[in-house]
């Protein structure tokens, strides 16, 4: 049952400067880019802002540059755009991976990157109607006082479900912000925080009030270096992740698989998406089943999937093991066979 | 309040006062009174509701309709009508693509852009041309099926 949005006033500046004057003009307005995530949240009522600010008639957000070693793309860049570019697929394979299997074809082509950072966090009990929301006494998030995945607690555990953020996450990509009181560069490893409520907002190192993402800096890592992103979903064609792993590693020798640095970051399985920390530990060392299995524990420690999902959680947990094995084989030429042994033993 | 709108739908112009709320799907639906466009999900899943902006396939039900202020749009209504379908219309008529027939205006548009970008598709394009469309009948052979002619008859077309 959809009922119509509550109204609200939409502006349309025409650059940079305006929208962000409006933005401190109007506290608690909402900046639209693709709207493939707000305009849901708005018809839901998720979202009730009394101003929205559209960024579609602003020029300039919407190019990927390079400059000196690293590449700057406009956060009005859409997955569909990322995931074509000559310069994004042939520098930041990653990337490009990530941003072509978000939603179906339809919505990559509305999706901004800026949008993909700061996606709404999601969870089974909020991302519904609001006639369905108030069935159910609503919860902890918006409109209730109670969560229901976890009634005991004063935390949301809604999941943070885009697929870019954990591939730059991995690539240490930093945030060119600017907003009411001024621009800023945010390295996004600082950005999210951990609460469902407000892990992209203030209270956590992410947006100030009215702050705007300009462009994304990535500095693009040392030669040479493989990256994959895995993502573990309910329809291939069209669904959020369940789960999403980007796995990056640079070689000491490749033929030899041995590790000169690895990097591992997760997505959808917290409020928040996460680098796993201590892969540090396994430079120097190689690739092989062992260090997979170690590997897998470790992304194991960070992934903590609650009931936010219609997926159980301990599927989605065993799903953090198997996309660890699935980056390593696609990254280290051999490992498939070596993996698959260990499993027919097991 | 309303603020007044004004684009250019299959050609011709559709204005209207409208709301900051209304979608660029119940602009077309209500306003224009195309109900070619099929409000489906309004969530982004079913691609019922896809029409061209500006030729980039998207769906309506996602889009401010003052956001599509002075741009092109078109619908299935634009594509042919009964008496002069488009090649991609007859090929869907010709394979029998068509069951209840509630996805394939956007079926019809997503084959359209399709063609307009690679007119030689092969079948795993095609699978991921219509992958934001569901079909809720048809198991999508026969739609598959509809769009490799589609491309034939574009072709011999052209020639
Ligand atoms: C059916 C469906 C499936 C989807 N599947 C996926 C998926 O698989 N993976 C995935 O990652 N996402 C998915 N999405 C979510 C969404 O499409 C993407 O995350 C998209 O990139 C969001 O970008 P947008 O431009 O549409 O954001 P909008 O909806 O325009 O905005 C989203 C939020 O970001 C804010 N915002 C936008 N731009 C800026 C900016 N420059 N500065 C500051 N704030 C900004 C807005 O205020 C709003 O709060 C799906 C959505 C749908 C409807
Ligand atoms: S985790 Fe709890 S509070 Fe957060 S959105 Fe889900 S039900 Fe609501
Ligand atoms: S009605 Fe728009 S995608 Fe379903
Ligand atoms: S023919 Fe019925 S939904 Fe496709």
């Amino acid at each position: 049952m959809t009922y119509p949005m509550r109204p609200f006033e939409l502006h349309r500046p025409a650059d940079v400067a305006e929208a962000v004057a409006l933005a401190g003009e109007y506290p608690g307005a909402q900046y639209l880019a693709g709207g493939t995530d707000l305009v849901v949240n708005l018809r839901r009522r998720i979202a009730e802002p009394d101003h929205v600010i559209a960024l579609g008639a602003i020029e300039g957000l919407g190019e990927v540059t390079r400059e000196g070693n690293a590449l700057a793309i406009g956060a009005r860049v859409t997955m569909a755009e990322l995931a074509a570019h000559p310069e994004v697929m042939a520098r930041l394979p990653m990337l490009a991976e990530a941003a072509g299997i978000v939603a179906g074809p339809t919505i990559r082509g509305m999706a901004t990157l800026g949008g993909n950072l700061v996606l709404d966090t999601r969870c089974r009990y909020y991302n519904q109607s609001f006639f369905w929301r108030q069935a159910n006494d609503f919860c902890l998030k918006k409109d209730g006082s109670v969560c229901p995945v976890a009634p005991r607690g004063s935390f949301c555990w809604a999941a943070f479900s885009a697929d870019t953020p954990p591939v730059l996450l991995a690539l240490d990509a930093v945030l060119e912000l600017t907003g009411p009181k001024g621009g800023r560069k945010v390295p996004l490893r600082n950005f999210y925080g951990n609460d469902g409520r407000w892990s992209i907002g203030e209270a956590d190192g992410g947006l100030l009030p009215g702050e705007l993402i300009l462009r994304v800096r990535i500095p693009l890592p040392q030669a040479p270096w493989h990256g994959v992103y895995e993502k573990v979903r309910v329809r291939g064609s069209i669904d959020y992740p369940l789960a999403g792993l980007a796995m990056m590693v640079r070689w000491k020798d490749e033929t030899a698989r041995e590790i000169a640095e690895l990097r591992m970051a997760l997505t959808a399985l917290n409020p928040q998406p996460m680098m796993v920390p201590g892969t540090e530990v396994f430079s120097g060392r190689e690739l092989d089943p062992d260090a997979v299995a170690e590997l897998s524990r470790l992304a194991g420690r960070t992934g903590k999937p609650m009931r936010t999902t219609v997926s159980d959680p301990a599927y989605r947990r065993a799903m953090i093991a198997t996309m660890v094995e699935k980056a390593a084989a696609r990254l280290a030429p051999g490992l498939g066979p070596a993996l698959l042994q260990q499993a027919r033993w097991a | 309040m309303k603020h007044p709108l004004s684009l250019n739908l299959n050609g011709d112009m559709a204005e209207n006062l409208v709301e900051a709320r209304t979608s660029l799907l119940t602009f077309i639906r209500e306003s224009a009174g195309l109900t070619g466009t099929k409000r489906g999900c309004e969530e982004g899943e079913c691609g019922g509701c896809a029409v061209l902006l500006d030729g980039r396939l998207v769906d309506s039900c996602l889009i401010l309709a003052l956001e599509a202020q002075g741009k092109t749009v078109t619908t299935v209504e634009g594509l042919g009508d009964p008496h002069h379908l488009s090649p991609v219309q007859s090929a869907f008529a010709e394979s029998g693509a068509s069951q209840c027939g509630f996805c394939i205006p956007g079926m019809l548009l997503a084959t359209t852009a399709l063609l307009d970008r690679e007119p030689d598709p092969d079948e795993a394009s095609i699978r991921e041309a219509i992958s934001g469309n569901l079909c809720r009948c048809t198991g999508y052979t026969r739609i598959v099926k509809a769009i490799q002619l589609a491309a034939k008859l574009k072709h011999d077309g052209q020639n």
